[in-house]
């Protein structure tokens, strides 16, 4: 009886020992555009392809990837955009070295509604509706009828990127419509046929929208590095990743089976 | 008696006494507490919402006063100024884009009718949609198998497409033009066959058809033969080259000018930051309790920079670009002015949208003279020392028309905007639920039998009882679309707003915040109409007058302020509620032109950005301050509504 106690309990404090010695844990930090779905289901795969290890993701913004590294308290980053420059001085600073790796391309399409005849916009004529300089479909060769514009709300970050990317900064026009997500988005185009707005490239071909070419690129997979409005997605480290990071970092950027996740998620694989 | 002799009274029962109180006075204070309670909490309330917002004007202030100093101002009255000259060169192309299109006839609309087509009837034949699809599927899985699957597939794949082809050419046939819920597209009633075919032939190859293409390619041809030939468009066109002429040279102007503005402001809010934690850090030194702690937070004191940018020899540049900037404003209005009087004669024109917009040409051609002539003038005379006022400030805050949060220029809290889409929202609403409140009202307390006031009462009560997001989601779903629909029907042209643009306009949420209203003042007016003595319609019965000339001249008339307050009371209930305007008004922060618009509130605008901002930060402040009003609106109207009653009670 005694002996049976001891034994199990020897043989259940074993089991528990070699799981810890055996998975490693790594902890991810950052973006939310990344934490959202991608790396999530990149380290589901990863782990069922045998590596034994567990994934702690948080995804509250790209800014805590870079205060976490910096910390310490991160195993790696992910960001949606690249780093400031005051962000590398302060590694620097602290005597560490950031390092980016491209993890794989967003674009942001702009669409419109699959019964607007307009289907090509350029970059100016893109930054001139979102500021509110052209109001009318008529100024971009359209059926005449007044631009109803919709943006992401402004806590989105796709709010800031495209604000950046498409209108050099500028604000947005005080007519447009502030929507909670790309669905929202989405929705208001396709219910309106003198809408426009922007929205992930996951949620191009919704029904009812079609996307418009911008400077005469699509948002296709293969105009990754032409289409204008698109931006790279990155994971950081602190200095060159060594082991479990390494591995897994090189896996989700080159692997084949890595680039269909990336791809099913909506977004374009980083080679 | 004394005390010691109620005691020992022995025909008195024993009290039990808690903290020396008997029963009576516990349920008495507990009571008393209660009220205590809820003013105690209405005063903290207020505490509250006045604590955060107190410090939003001082601050709002400084943040101006940086706008001046790092001469965003200055920029901006540049900025200003094209996007007003912006702003009549778009008209312009509005002219030729309208003209064209009504020269152009039906044709132009043939390819939204055709997309409007093939969804309806994409809808109706979704099933077969879908097992043509799956049976497709295996096409790319074809190379691999034998001869006989392949064939199998094939089949299969003939047969899906078979009933779908069948499914849509039944179904086609249904699909009218009034079906298209965008009635502003124009079409000619002898092609719906050709349209009807089109969306058959589109659902089925999943692209647009040949015969589509080729209107589309013809449409194409006649626009380009038109802009070529035909000398209105020629003129308009010469006319818009004038225009837009010197726009590049001012914009480059001013996105240079931009650069160093943005560069001072940088440098100006890591001064402002810098020196506000360089005090803090004081502060904690003079309160430290250690010497060693004393000496370490002067040394970390001591290491932060905060020497306030030169701002005069930041600005140089733009001090001397004033001559250039005024000569290229120049430009810019000359350009206009040749511009203008080179348009084409209003009797050149057919469309009626080109007629008005070449007039709203000439009306906006004053007010960009106006601009011009004002803000040239203040860029000339702009000083970066200037003491922007706190009046300014609390003026930009309560009359400004511009809300900016979140901008990498600046931002801007003028809460006009806000305001009327809440008071417009709510005073539809209001318009809309009057009669059926008090109407209901009047027929339940006066003119219906008992068995009616039984149904009617709890029914109209009980609308009280859906929640506000259930109503909000049916009008996102249902009655925006139903009035978008008949909002476009040319009969209605004539009201002001009309056609309808959109689904989520302010009168949509009008219309549910009426349901939301109607039972509190349909309840209120019916007490008023309650409180009037039954001797006035005694008498005014036996002076022979019928029931509904004792309704409306006698009991009416004696309770009208208590009707006024239930209204009032109603608007309070309404412009407070956030749900509905959040949802269905469509987010647009302008100042709304008519009650078909689009719109923001001020509950809506709390509920959508106090998540995302920094707790007192500006922003913080300036959602307060709105909070603040709204409470202040909603307090007075109240009170109104309160003072009515009162005076009423004492007329009795």
């Amino acid at each position: 009886m005694k002996f049976k106690l001891v034994s199990s309990v020897a043989a259940l404090s074993a089991v528990l020992l070699s799981s810890a010695v055996a998975q490693t844990k790594l902890v991810v930090k950052g973006s939310d555009t990344l934490g959202a779905k991608m790396v999530p289901q990149l380290a589901e795969v990863y782990k069922a392809t045998g590596n034994n290890v567990n994934f702690e993701i948080a995804a509250e913004g790209s800014s805590t990837c870079f205060t976490n590294l910096l910390a310490g308290t991160a195993d790696f980053g992910m960001s949606s955009r690249a780093h400031k420059d005051s962000e590398a001085a302060d590694f620097t600073a602290a005597g560490k070295q950031l390092v980016q790796h491209v993890a794989g391309v967003d674009m942001i399409a702009v669409v419109v509604n699959e019964a607007n005849g307009v289907k090509a916009l350029t970059k100016d004529q893109v930054a001139g509706i979102f500021t509110g300089e052209i109001s009318d479909w008529s100024e971009v060769g359209g059926n005449p009828g007044k631009i109803a514009v919709y943006t992401r709300n402004t806590s989105s970050g796709t709010y800031k990127t495209f604000q950046k990317l498409a209108m050099g900064g500028k604000d947005y026009g005080s007519q447009s419509q502030k929507m909670a997500g790309n669905e929202q988005i989405a929705q208001g185009v396709s219910g309106d046929i003198r809408g426009i707005g922007y929205v992930g490239l996951a949620y191009v071909g919704k029904a009812g929208t079609a996307a418009v070419s911008v400077g005469g690129v699509l948002p296709t997979a293969e105009n990754a590095k032409s289409y204008p409005l698109s931006r790279n997605l990155y994971y950081y480290t602190d200095g060159q990743p060594t082991g479990e990071v390494k591995k897994f970092i090189e896996w989700s950027t080159t692997s084949p089976v890595a680039a269909k996740i990336v791809t099913k998620v909506g977004f374009i694989p980083a080679n | 008696m004394s005390e010691k002799t109620m005691k020992e009274n022995p025909m008195r029962r024993k009290k039990s006494r808690f903290f020396g109180l008997n029963k009576q006075d516990i349920i008495k204070y507990y009571f008393g507490g209660n009220a205590a309670a809820a003013i105690i909490a209405l005063v903290l309330i207020c505490w509250f919402l006045l604590s955060q917002a107190f410090f939003f004007f001082p601050n709002y202030r400084n943040s101006l006063q940086l706008y001046r100093e790092s001469g965003q101002e200055y920029v901006d009255f540049s900025d200003d100024r094209l996007q007003a000259q912006v702003k009549i060169s778009s008209l312009m192309s509005q002219v030729s884009g309208y003209e064209l299109r009504e020269r152009i006839g039906v044709d132009a609309d043939s390819y939204a009718i055709y997309v409007n087509f093939r969804g309806l009837l994409a809808k109706k034949v979704k099933f077969e949609l879908k097992d043509y699809a799956r049976a497709r599927e295996k096409e790319g899985i074809m190379e691999f198998l034998g001869e006989e699957e392949q064939n199998q597939i094939r089949q299969s794949i003939e047969a899906a497409k078979q009933s779908l082809e069948n499914a849509a050419k039944t179904a086609a046939a249904a699909i009218e033009f009034s079906d298209i819920e965008d009635k502003s597209l124009q079409y000619a009633p002898e092609k719906l066959e050709f349209f009807r075919q089109a969306a058959v032939e589109g659902v089925i190859l999943g692209e647009t058809p040949e015969s589509v293409k080729a209107i589309q390619a013809a449409v194409d041809t006649k626009k380009q033969k038109l802009l070529g030939e035909l000398p209105v468009f020629v003129k308009l066109a010469e006319a818009q080259d004038v225009i837009q002429a010197p726009q590049a040279a001012f914009r480059d102007f001013i996105t240079q000018q931009r650069k160093y503005a943005l560069e001072t402001k940088a440098r100006g809010v890591a001064f402002k930051s810098a020196a506000e934690e360089k005090a803090s850090l004081d502060e904690r030194a003079k309160s430290a309790t250690s010497e060693e702690e004393k000496k370490r937070l002067a040394i970390k004191s001591v290491r932060y920079l905060t020497q306030e940018p030169d701002y005069a020899k930041l600005n140089a540049p733009l001090y001397e670009s004033k001559a250039q900037q005024a000569a290229l404003a120049v430009d810019l209005l000359v350009a206009t002015e040749k511009s203008v009087s080179m348009l084409p004669d209003p009797s050149e024109l057919t469309s009626v949208g080109a007629k008005k917009r070449l007039g709203d040409i000439k009306k906006g051609f004053e007010e960009v003279e106006e601009i011009f002539a004002d803000k040239g003038n203040e860029a000339s005379t702009w000083d970066h020392t200037k003491h922007y006022s706190m009046s300014e400030a609390v003026v930009g805050f309560f009359f400004g028309t511009k809300w900016v949060t979140n901008s990498s220029w600046q931002d801007f809290y003028g809460v006009v905007p806000l305001f009327l889409g809440s008071f417009g929202a709510a005073l539809v609403a209001v318009i809309l639920a009057v009669p059926f409140a008090v109407g209901g009202a009047i027929y339940v307390n006066r003119l219906s039998s008992p068995m009616e006031q039984q149904v009617i009462k709890p029914v109209i009560e009980f609308i009280q009882a859906i929640p506000s997001v259930v109503l909000a989601f049916f009008g996102v779903i249902v009655l925006g679309s139903f009035l978008f629909k008949y909002g476009q029907n040319p009969a209605l042209a004539w009201i002001p707003g009309f056609p309808i643009e959109g689904k989520l306009t302010m009168l949509n949420a009008g219309v549910l915040l009426a349901l939301m209203a109607v039972p509190t003042i349909f309840t209120l007016a019916e007490d008023a109409l309650n409180n009037v003595p039954k001797s006035y319609q005694e008498a005014s019965l036996a002076l022979g007058a019928t029931k509904l000339q004792t309704v409306l001249k006698v009991i009416l008339p004696s309770c009208f302020s208590g009707v006024i307050a239930a209204v009032l009371l109603g608007f309070g209930r309404i412009v407070g509620e956030t749900m509905v305007v959040l949802l269905v008004m469509g987010g647009r922060i302008a100042i709304p032109t008519s009650f078909t618009d689009p719109a923001h509130s001020m509950t809506g605008i709390l509920a959508q950005e106090i998540g995302e901002v920094d707790k007192g930060s500006l922003h913080w402040g300036a959602l307060f301050m709105v909070g603040l009003v709204l409470f202040t609106v909603s307090l007075s109207l109240n009170w109104l509504a309160q003072t009515i009653l009162r005076r009423l009670a004492k007329h009795k």
